[in-house]
């Protein structure tokens, strides 16, 4: 029996290699895997065998025909393919052609830095806060200890809004800077406090490339018992190293601010020239980047804190800024507005 | 503000080789902004001056010369040179020899003009930058071929210029006598005021001086100089000025310019000829007007700050002179004056009345009345020095100013504190003496108090608290020696902004599920946009200034701006759709105007979209799908709708049983008035509101593990039975088995009655606790049917 099952499983292999269509290959499973195909025939011999014998004949049995079955379906998929392919031809596509899509928006950048800016702060232990884009004059000045002559408050710089002013808090006006949450936060809060304060900003300044009448800031305020410059530098440092995904240094100058005092300003080393000088930190190795300072202790009166048993500081830098540097963005105007040319490039 | 090397010199000991470059970024670091520092001398390198030996034509140009120029080497230079200016051998004037670069930024080259070599050119002073406007050249006769230019023009000096932004709160830092002070103080050098000593007589000639506003005007110090002789003045005195960025004008004005760059104190003379009967100091007269010296008349208010005679207004106080009263070529007696003034109505006089001085520049920041005295010494002794003949009269000194001492106590730990650095006592009491603040009493390590003197001219108004003097030992100590320590984080987590979080996950739906991008619009419109939206200007806040008639009122609502941005998308992408996150602001009788979160959406279709309408309300609803809001929304119809919108494709967005917002398609005639081809729709929702309703908790729904059965009904009804009504209808009648409700055809055309719609519904029935039967089935439609006919559907198929 052994010779036989030899001899039909050379025949079987000659058979699969001979076929040359799926037709020829049908004929082969009718003449040895059908009912009464050779290799089920033979099947029924065994039977016939010593009963000594028929274990062993009935695995190599078993195993010539799992590899034959293995051959004769390896064999059919070829060829089964092959007659699709020769069908599939019809359907040939231009592979370089540019693929359908569907129309996915853009989230504006200045969003995308924000959230970035609210990400790193959150994670540093700063609440995110919210105030009114309509002020007082109270928390916008006065409420910072910026007196009533000061330059800042000219309507040249501010806008005013036409409505008869109160009594306490003085006209409305359009806030020039994110700084009178400070207050409204210190009030409603009191100390300690951690807080930033991003959003959208106002001056009455013709417009430009750099300048607009509209723009975003982002105000930071850490009050605490023993919080001093030394906090604010690391503090820097450390978001903005983790906001350029590189080693960022910040130096200070001495600055000047009324709701600050000390007042500084902030640069940090030109991350594009490695502080060698290059045009965007105009030779000098640093970026102008804010304004910051120890807060004034009329600020904290203000904010119904007791200077004498709290300090700390606080900041505001440019979002808009920020944005610009970060993409290179050469006109400050692109930022409102619809054109989708800029906008879908985010 | 331009500031002279070598004047400050004249008050600094500083040595010869000094690295001008560190000091400029020294002085950053420690006192104020430097913006350049520049080495005249370098300005001009590659340019010398040239002796013309010889002159041809161009053979090739009518225009062009061609000359050889002895520059004071062996061989002279051949340049080409134009028609501009004359030129004839023996000339001597200033010549760039290629390669080099000029201060306007003109880079020479050696090169061929038309053929002809010339290794250089010969400089116009406009081309040096020496002038602006014109065409001139500056000879230099007596200067030998080969000269620098610097050297022949005696530039030796180097001009530091700060940025005046970072010099506002200090006003002892407008002069060269500060700013050499500062230096002292940050380098360790020394520094002295030469002591101005000119005679001047106890008594006898001096001018009547009245100053009837001593608020305004706490000291006035005048005196009468007679004799002098109005000439240009000498080059030393011109040079510094021209270092300094003034203009030269004559010997008596340009010595009252020395003396405000030395000593920061504007000083004003006056021809005495045109005082009648003595100075008076007062507010001016209702409808009293003044010429000034730039010839133009101002109209002045009653506040205003005036220097008068007995008849007349001969100067804006700190702000500008009069025409007629200053300084004329035949003047021969003058009264000079050298006053303090309010700082606030300097400021607020020359804001009105439109001019910026450089004596308002320096009024304006409070300036220390005792420096009045010095300067008018200082300017008596340069005068003298220049017209030796001339007589000085008596000082009249009308002073009215605060004399005390200011001092501040301090507590070494607390400063300590807030700079966050041991900094011994006795270290503090080094610097703060090195600024001219004298510390009263011995400082030694274990000091925990004490108390600091401060200088007149610090004390106006820069330093008058403990942050003051913080801020003095730590700027001096070095900010960059200050370390950087991360405060240590409490182990609390940060309140959490909820809506701040939501609005970025509204970005992100908006943007990367429904394809819409994100618009920052402004915060203002017109008044011609409110008439096209319809929108009521009582509830409008306007503002008292604003930029252009574009931008005079605050929107309430977003769509306007975010439909003018959605044109300007229009033109560069088919059918673009936009959405904004932002404020607006409505006037309700408060104080306070209420300010809402709001989230508006629009999108642009072309001209044949039938319902524009059906695409936004889908988008409305997915996003309220995908944002996670649970509660009753229904759509209602505006009865009243504003008339921007589409009267028949509009509605208001109901929320919980509130308002929160309206979906629409833009009428058609503000499309056509903002310029679209097509059509537009679009919606806007209080942020807030959703942003609060977000649902925070989801459980799973488990789906019946009994089959479902569908049926459909296919119906011919009136067109405004809205699908509202039959939804309900139908929910009504099937009860709680009903899982879904499809409307998957709608028609209305010419194969029915106009008023007619054509609607099918596939309906799907599935309870939880058993197999639905087809008794069931068969109930359950009758039911429907029935309930349908009441609306006054005809049934097909029945």
């Amino acid at each position: 029996m052994k010779d036989k099952l030899d001899q039909i499983k050379k025949e079987v292999l000659a058979a699969i290699k001979a076929a040359k269509s799926l037709s020829d290959l049908q004929e082969v499973q009718n003449k040895f895997f059908g009912k009464k195909g050779t290799l089920t025939l033979i099947s029924k011999e065994l039977g016939k065998a010593k009963p000594e014998d028929r274990p062993k004949l009935g695995q190599l049995l078993n195993t010539t025909k799992n590899e034959l079955t293995l051959l004769f379906e390896k064999k059919q998929t070829v060829l089964k393919q092959t007659e699709m392919n020769a069908a599939l031809e019809d359907e040939w596509v231009d592979i370089t052609a540019p693929g359908l899509k569907k129309r996915i928006g853009h989230i504006h950048p200045l969003s995308q830095v924000q959230r970035e800016v609210e990400e790193i702060f959150s994670s540093m232990g700063f609440a995110i806060k919210d105030g009114p884009e309509v002020e007082s004059e109270y928390f916008s000045f006065e409420g910072l200890n910026i007196p009533e002559h000061h330059p800042a408050r000219d309507m040249q710089d501010t806008y005013y809004i036409d409505k008869t002013a109160d009594k306490d808090y003085g006209h409305l006006v359009l806030r020039p800077h994110t700084s009178p949450v400070q207050v409204r936060t210190m009030q409603e809060e009191g100390a300690p406090l951690r807080i930033i304060v991003p959003g959208r900003v106002f001056r009455y300044e013709a417009t430009d490339a750099s300048h607009d009448t509209t723009f975003y800031q982002v105000e930071g305020l850490l009050v605490d018992k023993e919080i001093s410059l030394s906090h604010l530098k690391g503090t820097m440092e450390e978001f903005l190293t983790r906001l350029f995904n590189e080693k960022c240094t910040v130096r200070f100058r001495p600055g000047y601010f009324p709701f600050v005092e000390p007042g500084l300003e902030l640069d940090f080393g030109c991350l594009i020239c490695d502080q060698k000088g290059c045009k965007a930190c105009k030779n000098t190795g640093w970026i102008e980047f804010m304004g910051a300072g120890m807060v004034h202790p009329n600020v904290l009166r203000a904010g119904g804190i007791d200077p004498e048993e709290y300090q700390g500081w606080a900041f505001g830098f440019g979002l808009t800024r920020l944005v610009m540097m970060r993409y290179r963005i050469p006109d400050i105007r692109l930022l409102f507005g619809g054109d989708v040319r800029f906008l879908n490039q985010f | 503000m331009f500031v002279s090397l070598n004047w400050l010199r004249d008050f600094v000991d500083l040595p010869k080789d000094l690295d001008t470059e560190e000091l400029g970024k020294l002085l950053t670091v420690r006192s104020a902004e430097v913006e350049t520092v520049v080495d005249q001398g370098k300005a001009y390198d590659g340019v010398v001056i040239g002796e013309i030996l010889e002159i041809e034509k161009h053979p090739d140009a009518d225009k062009l010369n061609v000359a050889q120029v002895d520059i004071g080497k062996k061989k002279p230079l051949q340049l080409v040179f134009g028609d501009m200016a004359k030129q004839k051998v023996g000339n001597r004037l200033p010549v760039a020899v290629a390669p080099c670069k000029l201060p306007t930024g003109l880079e020479i080259e050696p090169k061929k003009l038309r053929g002809v070599k010339t290794g250089g050119m010969l400089c116009l002073d406009q081309e040096l930058g020496l002038k602006e406007d014109g065409v001139s050249i500056t000879y230099f006769p007596d200067v030998k071929p080969g000269t620098p230019l610097a050297k022949a023009m005696d530039l030796d000096d180097t001009i530091i210029e700060f940025d005046n932004k970072t010099l506002t709160h200090r006003p002892d830092l407008w002069g060269h006598i500060g700013i050499a002070r500062e230096i002292a103080a940050i380098t360790g050098s020394d520094f002295k005021i030469p002591p101005a000593k000119p005679k001047v007589p106890k008594t006898g000639d001096e001018p009547n001086i009245q100053v009837n506003n001593p608020e305004l005007c706490p000291r006035y110090m005048g005196v009468i100089i007679r004799g002098i002789k109005v000439e240009e003045s000498p080059d030393w005195l011109k040079k510094r000025l021209l270092a300094t960025d003034h203009s030269v004008i004559s010997n008596i004005v340009d010595v009252t310019n020395y003396v405000l760059e030395e000593v920061g104190q504007p000083m004003h003379a006056f021809d005495l000829r045109m005082i009648e009967g003595g100075i008076i100091v007062r507010t001016a007269n209702k409808n009293e007007k003044i010429t000034t010296l730039d010839g133009e008349e101002k109209a002045l208010e009653e506040n205003m700050l005036l220097i008068a005679d007995k008849k007349k207004a001969i100067a804006v106080a700190g702000v500008m002179g009069g025409e007629y009263s200053g300084i004329q070529d035949d003047t021969v007696d003058i009264l000079l004056e050298s006053a303090n003034f309010d700082a606030i109505s300097v400021r607020r006089t020359s804001t009105k009345i439109g001019l910026r001085t450089d004596s308002v520049q320096r009024f304006e920041k409070s300036l220390d009345p005792n420096q009045c005295e010095h300067a008018l010494l200082r300017a008596i002794e340069l005068i003298l020095e220049i017209c030796p003949g001339a007589k000085v009269g008596a000082i009249v000194d009308a002073a009215c100013f605060d004399e005390s001492e200011l001092l501040i106590p301090v507590n070494v730990q607390r400063i300590q504190r807030k700079i966050g650095l041991d900094i011994p006592a006795p270290e503090m009491a080094n610097y703060l003496n090195r600024l001219n603040f004298e510390v009263q009493g011995k400082v030694e390590e274990s000091t925990q108090d004490f108390t600091v003197k401060i200088p007149s001219f610090r004390a106006t108004k820069d330093v008058d608290i403990e942050d003051d003097i913080v801020e003095e030992v730590a700027r001096m100590y070095g900010y960059e020696n200050i370390p950087a320590v991360v405060p240590e984080l409490p182990a609390k987590a940060p309140a959490y902004n909820a809506e701040r979080r939501h609005k970025h996950d509204a970005r992100e739906i908006f943007a990367h599920a429904l394809g819409y991008t994100e618009s920052y619009n402004y915060s203002f419109y017109s008044l011609k946009t409110m008439a096209l939206y319809g929108l009521d200007e009582d509830t409008h806040i306007k503002l008292a200034n604003y930029l252009s008639e574009d931008q005079s009122h605050l929107r309430t609502t977003l769509t306007p701006n975010l439909v003018r941005s959605l044109r300007e998308a229009v033109k560069h992408e088919q059918n673009p759709a936009l959405f904004e996150l932002g404020r607006t602001y409505t006037e309700f009788g408060e104080f306070m105007p209420k300010e809402e979160k709001r989230i508006g959406a629009a999108r642009e279709f072309s001209k044949k979209e039938k319902n524009p309408f059906a695409h936004i309300k889908g988008d409305l609803e997915q996003f309220l799908d995908q944002f996670g809001i649970t509660g009753t929304l229904e759509f209602k119809c505006d009865e009243n709708p504003p008339s921007a919108v589409h009267p028949y494709q509009n509605a208001k967005v109901i929320f919980r049983g509130k308002a929160i917002g309206n979906v629409f398609t833009l009428h058609p005639y503000v499309a056509e008035q903002e310029d679209f081809d097509g059509k537009v729709a679009a919606f806007e929702l209080d942020f807030a509101t959703i942003s609060e309703a977000r649902k925070t908790e989801q459980t799973y729904q488990a789906e019946s593990k009994f089959p479902k059965v569908e049926f459909d009904i296919s119906m011919l009804l009136d067109k405004k039975v809205s699908a509202a009504e039959i939804e309900k209808v139908i929910k009504k009648s099937l009860g709680k088995e009903l899982r879904k409700v499809e409307l998957f055809d709608s028609y209305e055309g010419d194969k029915i009655e106009k008023d007619k719609k054509s609607l099918a519904y596939r309906l799907t029935l599935q309870s939880f606790d058993r197999t639905l039967t087809s008794e069931d089935l068969e109930k359950s439609q009758k039911a429907t049917w029935a309930a349908l006919e009441k609306l006054g559907a005809t049934i097909r198929g029945k």
